[in-house]
C-alpha cells in the first residue's frame, strides 16, 4: 500500500503542495486528477522519489521511502507525462538498458521485452530510433519500460495521451488487471470517462490540497451529480471526506546495503557506454547516425597530423641543423607546435562536447526514476569525457611523440631518448588536463552561481566564445623560438599569458633541459595544473550534489520576461517573418550557431590580423593588397559561411505550418532571403571593413575600394541564391549527398583562388581614377544582371522543403 | 447539440457543400493507403474522422492539407478543385495536427506572429488578435517563454490559435484534446459548438470516442484505407443496436480481444518469476 501523510512541498515559501495526505491500496486502481496547477505533477515527483518533500512522510508498505529510495525505485514502475528518452537509441536498445539498470537477467527480460512490443504492436518497430517515433509510440515504450521488472506499485502519469482506440482500451484492461493481481496503482489523467471506467478510488486535487478522497460511487452520490466532470468543476473548495489513515506499521526492519558483487559495475557499464555515445554535442554537430563513426573520423584526422608530423621529423634527418643554436632552434620550435596543436584540439573538443560531463535534464529525468545511485552518473560521466580526451592524446602524439623522440632523443643518447619521450608524454596529458579542467571549473560554476535560464543563456555565449578564443590563440600570436626571444623584456607578458609557452617550459623541466631565467614559467605550470584540477573536481562535486536537485525541482515553466520587444520591419510581412525567423533560428539553435561561427571565426582573425597592422601604422597607409585581400576574403566567407549555414535544416517535423502557409509567389521569398542574406552577412562585414580602413589613405581610394566592397558583397549573394528556392533552414537533403560539405569547400577554396587576382587588378585600378570609373561600372553591371536573372527565374520556380530525387531515378523505380 | 442535429438533417436537403472528397486514391510504393474515399463536409457541421493506427486517416488529412498529391480523385472546395488555385484554399484552411511540432525555440508569441506574418496579416492586426487568443487559451504568462518549455496541452493550444488566427472556414483538428486538462478541453468543445454555429466546417478526428459522439453531427469510420460508416452517431448506433460508439467502433474495425491481451500481458510480465 502506498501512504501519503501530510505532505507537503514548498518552493522559495509557495507552497505547492500542502498537507496532502491518501491512500493508495492494493487490488485498487486509484485515480489522481486535480487541474494544472494543482500540484498533482509535483506530488507525482515526490512519489517517484524524484524531489523531496518538504514536510510530511510517504510510506510505501509501510516503510517511509527515503529510507531506502534504492530498494524502492526497484519495486515501483514509472510511466511519466513527458517522453523523456534517448532519442538516439532505438526501442529495443532502449529497453535493453533499463532491463541492464535494472539488474535482470538477460534472458529473462529480453523474453518479457519482446512479449510486450508484440503485445503493443510495437515489434515491427523496435529497431527504428526513437528519435521517429509517435508519441503514442514513446509512451508504449514507457510503460514497457515501467512494467518489465514487474513492479509492485505503478504510477501512471496521463498514459492514456496519444494512444489509439486499441491501445487505450488495452492499457485501460491491463490496469484492471494489473490491480486484480495485487498491485497497487496509481493513475493521474484528464480524461474523466475513463478514469470512471478504470478508477475504484479518486483522489482530487486543488490548489495543492486534497478536496476529494472516496470511491467515485459513493462521490457521485454525496454530491447527486451524474459525472465526474459535474463534481469536478462544481468549486470543490471544502473537503468532502477525509478517509482514515491505514494504521502505521512500525516496522523493525533494518536497512538492507545489499548489493550485489556484479551490480555495481553492469550498472557504471551501461551508463558509460551511453554517456560515450552522447559526450559529442549532437545538437552542435547535427551528427544523426553514428557517433562511433565520427568518433573514427575524429581520430583518424588526429592520427594523420600525427603522421605527417612524424615525417616532418624524418625529413628533418636529411638536412639536419649544423649549430647547436639551430637544433635548439628546431627542438624548441617543434615541442612548441606540438603543445599549441595539443592545446587547440582539447580546445576543439571542449567547444564540441560542452556541458557533456555536467548531468542534464534528461538524463535526470531518465535516469532518477531507475535504481541508480547519483555517484554512479558522475563516475560514467567523468570516464566517458576522460576517455574522449585520452583517446585524441593518444592518437595525436603516438606517432609524432616517438619520431621526434627518436631525433631530437637520439642525440643524448639511450636514457636521453626515455626521458624525452617520457617528458613529451606526460607534458601533453598536463597540458590536456589542464585546459579540460579549466572549461569544466568555468562551466561548473557558471552553473553553480547562476539561476538556470541565465546559465542556460551564458553557457550558449560562453561555447562560442570559447571556440573563437581557442582559434584566436591559436592563429594570432607570434611564436618565440630562440632563448633570445624568450628573455625579450617586450616578450615578457606573452610568456607569462599562454598557457602553451608555461607548459613548453614544463616539458623542458621535465626533459631537464630547461635554462634558469624560464623556471618561473615551469612554476606556472604547475600551479596552473593544480588549481585546474581542484577546481574542477569540486565544481564537478557541488553540481552533483546541488545542481540536480535544483534541476527536478524547478517548475518546469517560469514565467518570461515581456521586455524589450521591438520587431523592426524588413519590408513587406513574408519577408519581415522569413528575415526575423532566420536570424532567431541562427542565434537559438546551437548546432547552427557552432557552424556560423565557424565562419566568423575566420572573419574575425582576418579581422584581428587587419587590426594588428591598423594599431601599428603611425601614417595612413596606402592602400594595397595589404587591406584589399583581406576585406574580400572577410566577405566571401561571411557570405558563404551564412549560405552554406541556411542550407543546414532545423525542426523539420514543424515544416508543415511553413508549407501550408506558402501563400506568395516563390520569388518573394527568394526575395526574403536576399535581404536576410544582405543584412546579417554583407552589411556587418561592410561595417567592420569601415572601420578598420580609418588607418588606411588617400580618401578616394579607401570610398572606392569600400564601394567595391559592396558591389563584391552583392555579387556573392546573387551567386548563392542562383537555384536557392527553399525557406533558409527548412530543407533536408538526400542522405547520398553527405559530401555537400566537401563540395562547398572545393567551390570555396576555387573562389578564394579566384579572389586573389581580383584584388590584385583592383590594386592597380586604383591608381587611375578612368579605371576605378570603369571597374565599379562594370561590378555594378554584373550584379544587376545577376539580380534580374534571379528574379526572372524564381518567377517559375517551386519552392521545395526536400531534395527530390532526380525525374531519371524515380522513373526507373530505384528511389523504391 | 439539438440545433447541430437539426442541421444535419438539412443536410439531406440540398444545402451547399463547403469541402468534397471524390474517390481519392493514395498508394505508397504500391501499397493503397487509401481507396475510394469519398465524403462531403457541409458549412455548420462537425464531421468526426475515426480510425484506428494505419487506416489512412493521416494520408487523407495530407491530402487535404495539399501536403501530398492523390493518385486518383479529387479535392473540391466549393466546388473548384483545390490544385487549381492552391493559394486561395490554404488561405481559407486551418489545421492543427497530432503531434504538435513546433520551433521550439521560438517564445508563443513568436510563433504566433510567425504564421501571422506569413499568412499576410497586418503587424497591428496580428498584435491584437495573438494577444488576445493567448490570454484567452491561458497562456498569457507563458507567451514570451520558449516553446521549448511548453507542455503537450500549452502546444496544443499554441497551435489552436495559430489555426484560429486568420479566421478560417475550414478546420481540421487532428486529436485537439489530447494533453489539455478539463477546462481548456470544456473550453473547446464549447469552441467548436460556437464554430459551427458561425458556419464554419470542421472536420475532427479523435480516439476519445465519448467525445466524439457528443460534439460531432456526424461520423465517419475508416479502416485500412476504406471507408466503412458515414452517418450522425445516434444512427449508427440504432443501426447496429450497440449501446454506445465504441462498441460500434469495435464492431466495425475488429478489435483484439482486449481483456484476453491484457490478461496475456500480465502473463509476460511475470515470465521466469517463478522459475
Amino acid at each position: 500500500m502506498l501512504e501519503l501523510r501530510r505532505v507537503s512541498k514548498r518552493f522559495s515559501g509557495i507552497p505547492a503542495v500542502d498537507d496532502v495526505s491518501f491512500c493508495a491500496r492494493p487490488g485498487e486502481v486509484t485515480g489522481y486528477l486535480g487541474p494544472n496547477g494543482s500540484g498533482k505533477s509535483t506530488t507525482m515527483k515526490m512519489i517517484t522519489g524524484l524531489i523531496e518533500m518538504s514536510e510530511g512522510q510517504i510510506l510505501f508498505q509501510g516503510q517511509p521511502i527515503q529510507d531506502d529510495l534504492m530498494a524502492y525505485k526497484k519495486r515501483m514502475g514509472y510511466v511519466p507525462e513527458e517522453p523523456y528518452l534517448y532519442s538516439h537509441l532505438s526501442g529495443s536498445e532502449y529497453l535493453t538498458m533499463v532491463a541492464q539498470l535494472r539488474g535482470l537477467p538477460a534472458k529473462q527480460s529480453s523474453e518479457r521485452i519482446d512479449g510486450m512490443l508484440r503485445l503493443l504492436s510495437l515489434h515491427d518497430d523496435r529497431r527504428a530510433s526513437i528519435s521517429g517515433y509517435s508519441k503514442g509510440m514513446r509512451q508504449k515504450i514507457l510503460l514497457i519500460a515501467a512494467l518489465m521488472h514487474n513492479p509492485e506499485l505503478i504510477l501512471l502519469d496521463e498514459p492514456f495521451s496519444g494512444l489509439d482506440v486499441g491501445t487505450s482500451l488495452v492499457l485501460r484492461s491491463l490496469i484492471q488487471e494489473l490491480a486484480a493481481r495485487g498491485k497497487v496503482v496509481l493513475f493521474s489523467s484528464h480524461e474523466l470517462d475513463t478514469v470512471e471506467r478504470v478508477c475504484s478510488h479518486v483522489v482530487i486535487l486543488h490548489r495543492g490540497k486534497v478536496v476529494a478522497d472516496d470511491s467515485i460511487e459513493r462521490l457521485r452520490s454525496l454530491m447527486e451529480l451524474p459525472t465526474l466532470e459535474a463534481i469536478f468543476l462544481s468549486s470543490p473548495s471544502n473537503r468532502i471526506l477525509f478517509r482514515s489513515l491505514g494504521r502505521l506499521r512500525i516496522s523493525s526492519m533494518l536497512k538492507l546495503i545489499e548489493r550485489l558483487a556484479g551490480y555495481l559495475p553492469l550498472d557504471f557499464r551501461v551508463l558509460y557506454r551511453q554517456f560515450l555515445l552522447r559526450v559529442i554535442d549532437l545538437e552542435a554537430l547535427s551528427i544523426q547516425a553514428d557517433v562511433t563513426r565520427f568518433l573514427g573520423q575524429f581520430a583518424g584526422v588526429l592520427i594523420m597530423i600525427s603522421l605527417l608530423s612524424a615525417l616532418r621529423a624524418f625529413v628533418s634527418t636529411i638536412a639536419p641543423p649544423t649549430t647547436a643554436a639551430g637544433w635548439l632552434n628546431l627542438e624548441w620550435g617543434t615541442e612548441q607546435s606540438a603543445i599549441t596543436v595539443m592545446m587547440l584540439v582539447i580546445g576543439l573538443l571542449t567547444v564540441v562536447s560542452w556541458d557533456s560531463t555536467f548531468p542534464d535534464r534528461k538524463d535526470v529525468m531518465v535516469l532518477s526514476p531507475l535504481p541508480v545511485a547519483p555517484q554512479t552518473i558522475l563516475f560514467a560521466k567523468v570516464s566517458a569525457s576522460g576517455a574522449l580526451v585520452g583517446l585524441a592524446i593518444l592518437a595525436l602524439n603516438f606517432a609524432s611523440g616517438s619520431a621526434w623522440s627518436l631525433i631530437l632523443g637520439s642525440r643524448r643518447g639511450g636514457l636521453g631518448f626515455l626521458q624525452l619521450c617520457s617528458a613529451w608524454w606526460l607534458t601533453m596529458i598536463a597540458a590536456s588536463a589542464f585546459l579540460y579542467c579549466s572549461v569544466l571549473t568555468v562551466q561548473g560554476f557558471t552553473a553553480l552561481l547562476f539561476p538556470r535560464r541565465v546559465f542556460l543563456r551564458l553557457s550558449a555565449i560562453l561555447q562560442l566564445a570559447a571556440f573563437g578564443l581557442f582559434l584566436g590563440v591559436y592563429f594570432v600570436p607570434p611564436s618565440l623560438t630562440t632563448p633570445a626571444d624568450m628573455a625579450a623584456r617586450e616578450n615578457h607578458w606573452i610568456l607569462a599569458s599562454s598557457p602553451s609557452y608555461w607548459f613548453f617550459a614544463l616539458f623542458n623541466q621535465l626533459n631537464g633541459s630547461l635554462p634558469s631565467e624560464l623556471r618561473w614559467l615551469a612554476g606556472r605550470a604547475w600551479i596552473g595544473l593544480l588549481v585546474a584540477i581542484l577546481g574542477a573536481a569540486s565544481s564537478l562535486l557541488l553540481c552533483y550534489l546541488h545542481t540536480m536537485k535544483k534541476t527536478v525541482e524547478e517548475p518546469d515553466l517560469v514565467p518570461g520576461a515581456g521586455g524589450f520587444h521591438w520587431t523592426p520591419s524588413f519590408g513587406n510581412s513574408l519577408q519581415t517573418a522569413i528575415a526575423l525567423f532566420s536570424i532567431r533560428s541562427l542565434t537559438r539553435s546551437r548546432q547552427h550557431r557552432v557552424a556560423f561561427a565557424f565562419y566568423l571565426a575566420f572573419v574575425v582573425a582576418i579581422a584581428l590580423s587587419l587590426l594588428r597592422v591598423d594599431l601599428t601604422a603611425n601614417t595612413p597607409r596606402p592602400v594595397t593588397l595589404e587591406i584589399i585581400l583581406p576585406t574580400f576574403l572577410m566577405m566571401l566567407f561571411a557570405v558563404a559561411g551564412l549560405r552554406n549555414v541556411f542550407s543546414l535544416p532545423i525542426s523539420l517535423t514543424a515544416n508543415w505550418v511553413l508549407r501550408t502557409t506558402q501563400l506568395r509567389p516563390t520569388d518573394e521569398y527568394v526575395a526574403a532571403t536576399r535581404r536576410s542574406l544582405l543584412l546579417f552577412a554583407v552589411v556587418p562585414v561592410w561595417l567592420l571593413s569601415f572601420a578598420l580602413s580609418f588607418r588606411f589613405g588617400p580618401v578616394q581610394h579607401v570610398a572606392v575600394h569600400l564601394a567595391v566592397l559592396a558591389l563584391l558583397g552583392w555579387i556573392l549573394v546573387e551567386l548563392c541564391l542562383i537555384g536557392f528556392y527553399k525557406v533558409p533552414f527548412t530543407c533536408s537533403y538526400l542522405p547520398g549527398k553527405a559530401n555537400i560539405q566537401l563540395q562547398f569547400w572545393g567551390l570555396l577554396i576555387a573562389l578564394i583562388a579566384f579572389v586573389v587576382p581580383c584584388a590584385e587588378i583592383e590594386q592597380t585600378a586604383l591608381r587611375d581614377s578612368i579605371k576605378s570609373a570603369l571597374m565599379l561600372g562594370f561590378l555594378f553591371a554584373a550584379s544587376c544582371a545577376l539580380f534580374c536573372l534571379n528574379r526572372y527565374r524564381a518567377r517559375s520556380a517551386v519552392i521545395y522543403f526536400e531534395e527530390l530525387p532526380d525525374e531519371v531515378i524515380t522513373t526507373l523505380g530505384l528511389s523504391a | 447539440m439539438r440545433a447541430l442535429f437539426a442541421l444535419a438533417i438539412c443536410i439531406d436537403e440540398q444545402v451547399e457543400i463547403m469541402l468534397e472528397l471524390q474517390n481519392l486514391c493514395r498508394s505508397f510504393r504500391g501499397i493503397p493507403a487509401i481507396q475510394d474515399v469519398s465524403f462531403k463536409v457541409a458549412p455548420g457541421e462537425v464531421v468526426g474522422f475515426l480510425g484506428p493506427n494505419g487506416a489512412g486517416k493521416s494520408t487523407t488529412v495530407k491530402i487535404i492539407t495539399g501536403m501530398l498529391r492523390p493518385n486518383d480523385g479529387r479535392v473540391l472546395f466549393e466546388g473548384q478543385d483545390i490544385y487549381r488555385d492552391m493559394v486561395a484554399f490554404r488561405s481559407v484552411l486551418g489545421y492543427v495536427p497530432e503531434e504538435a511540432h513546433l520551433y521550439n525555440y521560438l517564445s508563443g508569441l513568436e510563433y504566433l506572429q510567425l504564421v501571422g506574418r506569413l499568412r499576410g496579416l497586418t503587424e497591428t492586426v496580428i498584435e491584437t488578435k495573438a494577444t488576445r487568443l493567448l490570454k484567452l487559451l491561458h497562456l498569457e504568462s507563458w507567451q514570451y517563454s520558449p516553446i521549448s518549455s511548453y507542455s503537450k496541452g500549452m502546444r496544443q493550444r499554441v497551435l489552436i490559435a495559430a489555426a484560429l488566427l486568420h479566421d478560417p472556414r475550414l478546420l481540421i483538428f487532428d486529436e485537439p484534446l489530447s494533453g489539455l486538462d478539463v477546462v481548456s478541453g470544456r473550453l473547446f468543445k464549447d469552441l467548436l459548438e460556437l464554430l459551427a454555429a458561425e458556419g464554419k466546417a470542421v472536420i475532427y478526428i479523435s480516439h476519445v470516442l465519448e467525445v466524439v459522439e457528443q460534439v460531432c453531427n456526424r461520423v465517419i469510420v475508416i479502416a485500412k484505407g476504406r471507408i466503412l460508416a458515414d452517418a450522425p452517431p445516434a444512427d449508427l448506433n440504432r443501426l447496429m443496436s450497440l449501446p454506445n460508439l465504441e462498441s460500434v467502433f469495435s464492431q466495425l474495425v475488429q478489435q483484439q480481444d482486449t481483456r484476453a491481451t491484457a490478461q496475456e500481458m500480465v502473463e509476460v510480465m511475470r515470465i521466469a518469476d517463478e522459475r
